[in-house]
């Protein structure tokens, strides 16, 4: 079953969707896919193919989404927390991952004519090799697409998102980058593997529970308002500047022009290392899909 | 077409708002499909009788002025505490941290304090309180206030059992837990904030080459965002206002936190209410004014729009409870049923050509 279901939707479909467009429509929808081994169990079925029944939904569900112009879809396809179920049932879906992938790899110019962009998140290191090989040729050959986009979170749960954002700062740190005190709410956003996303607008959970489950939690927690962001900013920034002042000064309490220069220069400074820090994360994480893809080429 | 299609989801959203209304009050009413749901909606319904049971005994209190210390009270607070305990026993499952997520504009002081109080005295040890306006925090003594007083009210002053800890971010504010349970206030600052800052925590001991950049693990920021707080996941949330959404709640902490709808469900009852009146008032305007003699189509509007919410909602619905399986089981109790309501509406309907309203609502009710 392919990723991408073709076909209009029948007339019921189009007045309902129009229908619902006349409304507000979220612009990310972020999915949990849950239940599925409580469908097989229930329709007697084997729990593989609870999961491929769950996919083949899934498709229909995104052909609703670009229906509706719902832009961005994320889903939560396989937890870290998952690896501890049987080895069976894992070994099982990794198979019926690389199955898609590779259905996914075969679509190409279907994905090119509806633009779209593939994303995987999570912690491609704990995969089979060849899994983590699909994927990145799958990523690196729908990046430049830009109509939709479609984020599989793989290996994911949200803390070891915030975690290795955390730890990418400091790695920044390490390698001189930044400051520890450049690390504020907006960075750690664009450090996560979600930063090219906005935040989801819809969370739907399938299966009726109603737990977030390691999922997305600090997209979907509201942010501080802009202005409020804004002026934390400047109160740390004028604090460091002062600290600068004076311990580049020559003991005489500096003027207030001189205070507001070493201000502005300092937020110069600091907006610079930070769009530094980000190029190289960004460059770092390109070199990671690259170097997967070519090792899978010439192997 | 888009006028029209404008108009089709207004009248959807409209829909949407009434099954919804019917249907949580039928869940509370009824008693339950699933015993899962009516497990959940016996804790929903412990809450407002105990909210419902506080304010009587407040009159009470409130007219002797010492009442505490008459033997009746101690006994009758001493009654009121094992019933509360043994309510908190009858749940099959009580959480030990749970959190009340406030999305209200104005929210009530008394109506929170009073929850937190009932909460402690069913036997939960911690109890969050959150508000996305970090109003509470910001009032912080007030709410104080408020516990202490409803809990010598309601509880008989055992003061020193509470023990309510304002969470700050700085250590040197940790008070010494001495007992359980223990009352945590929330504000925004505690959600992604606290997250930042442990960031830069790390941060600052790789600058002075304490920790290196791979050694920070989920365990360790677990570690740093648990310090001050030595207490365990919220297992519940119980969410009270409008807003779908858990508005900046402790974001580290929620991983596997179960979330409930709570006073939408009072508050539903008093619409139904409320709808029901206007039903009845507009009927003898319809008899008396406009000499409108049409009981049965007034009540047609109404089967319409019942037939329209829940055959749809049951015939999409798949397996045993189909639309097609119900009626095949059950299709006779449903004609009876439904020649009887028949008949009743219109009795009632055409009763307000002949009478008055209140005799009508006075019949209706016995």
């Amino acid at each position: 079953m392919s990723w991408i279901r073709e076909g209009e939707l029948n007339l019921l479909e189009r007045i309902s969707a129009n229908i619902l467009k006349a409304g507000p429509m979220p612009k990310h929808v972020a999915f949990i896919m849950d239940g599925n081994r409580r469908f097989a169990q229930k329709k007697n079925m084997e729990r593989q193919e609870g999961h491929m029944q769950g996919f083949n939904k899934l498709a229909e569900t995104l052909r609703w989404c670009k229906h509706l112009n719902i832009r961005e879809v994320t889903v939560y396809a396989f937890s870290i927390e998952n690896f501890k179920r049987s080895k069976d049932e894992v070994d099982g879906l990794m198979e019926l991952a690389r199955q898609k992938f590779e259905k996914l790899l075969e679509e190409r110019e279907n994905l090119e004519k509806h633009g779209v962009c593939i994303r995987v998140l999570g912690d491609l290191n704990m995969l089979p090799l060849d899994l983590q090989q699909l994927i990145a040729k799958a990523v690196l050959g729908t990046k430049a697409h830009n109509k939709c986009f479609l984020n599989v979170c793989f290996a994911y749960t949200s803390r070891y998102e915030i975690t290795n954002a955390v730890r990418e700062m400091a790695w920044g740190v390490e390698q001189g980058l930044i400051k520890a005190s450049d690390v504020s709410e907006p960075l750690l956003s664009a450090c996560l593997y979600s930063n090219k996303s906005p935040n989801p607008d819809l969370l739907i959970r399938t299966s009726g529970e109603v737990r977030l489950s390691d999922f997305l939690l600090w997209q979907k927690a509201r942010e501080l308002h802009r202005e409020h962001q804004a002026l934390q900013q400047l109160e740390a920034d004028r604090a460091c500047a002062a600290e600068h002042l004076q311990s580049h000064g020559n003991g005489k309490p500096a003027s207030g022009q001189r205070r507001r220069e070493a201000l502005l220069q300092y937020t110069a400074c600091r907006e610079e290392r930070i769009q530094d820090f980000l190029e190289a994360l960004k460059r770092k994480r390109d070199s990671f899909f690259n170097d997967l893809w070519s090792a899978g080429v010439s192997a | 077409m888009a006028l029209l299609y404008g108009l089709l989801w207004r009248l959807l959203l409209l829909l949407v708002h009434i099954n919804r209304a019917l249907v949580v009050w039928l869940r509370v009413r009824l008693r339950g499909w699933k015993r899962r749901v009516w497990e959940r909606a016996m804790a929903g319904l412990l809450l407002p009788v105990a909210l419902a049971g506080f304010p009587d005994h407040q009159k009470t209190t409130n007219q002797n002025p010492d009442a505490n210390t008459s033997p009746g009270t101690v006994k009758r607070l001493a009654c009121r505490r094992s019933r509360l305990l043994s309510d908190g026993r009858s749940l099959e499952k009580l959480p030990v941290h749970i959190g009340l997520l406030v999305t209200e504009e104005e929210p009530s002081y008394t109506d929170i304090a009073n929850l937190v109080v009932w909460c402690m005295a069913v036997g939960i040890s911690y109890v969050s309180v959150y508000d996305n306006h970090g109003m509470f925090r910001k009032n912080n003594s007030r709410l104080l206030e408020e516990i202490v007083r409803q809990q010598q009210d309601l509880l008989g002053g055992d003061g020193s059992k509470c023990n309510v800890e304002f969470l700050s971010n700085g250590a040197d504010k940790h008070h010494v837990i001495s007992c359980r349970p223990t009352v945590k206030v929330l504000s925004p600052e505690d959600g992604k904030q606290s997250i930042v800052q442990a960031a830069r925590q790390l941060c600052r001991s790789v600058e002075n080459k304490e920790k290196g950049s791979k050694d920070i693990s989920v365990s360790m920021l677990d570690v740093l965002l648990r310090e001050s707080r030595n207490v365990p996941d919220p297992e519940l949330v119980v969410k009270f206002g409008p807003v779908d959404s858990t508005l900046g709640f402790l974001p580290w902490h929620i991983r596997l936190t179960e979330f409930m709808d709570l006073l939408v469900t009072l508050a539903l009852g008093q619409v139904l209410s409320l709808l029901i009146c206007a039903i009845s008032l507009t009927s003898k305007y319809l008899a008396d004014d406009f000499h409108a003699n049409t009981p049965v189509f007034q009540s047609f509007l109404n089967y319409i729009l019942l037939f329209l919410v829940y055959t749809t909602t049951l015939a999409v619905r798949q397996g045993d409870g189909n639309l097609l399986a119900i009626l095949k089981q059950r299709w006779w109790k449903y004609m009876i049923l439904g020649l009887i309501d028949i008949e009743a509406n219109y009795l009632v309907l055409k009763a307000y050509q002949y009478t008055t309203l209140s005799s009508v609502q006075v019949s209706l009710c016995v």
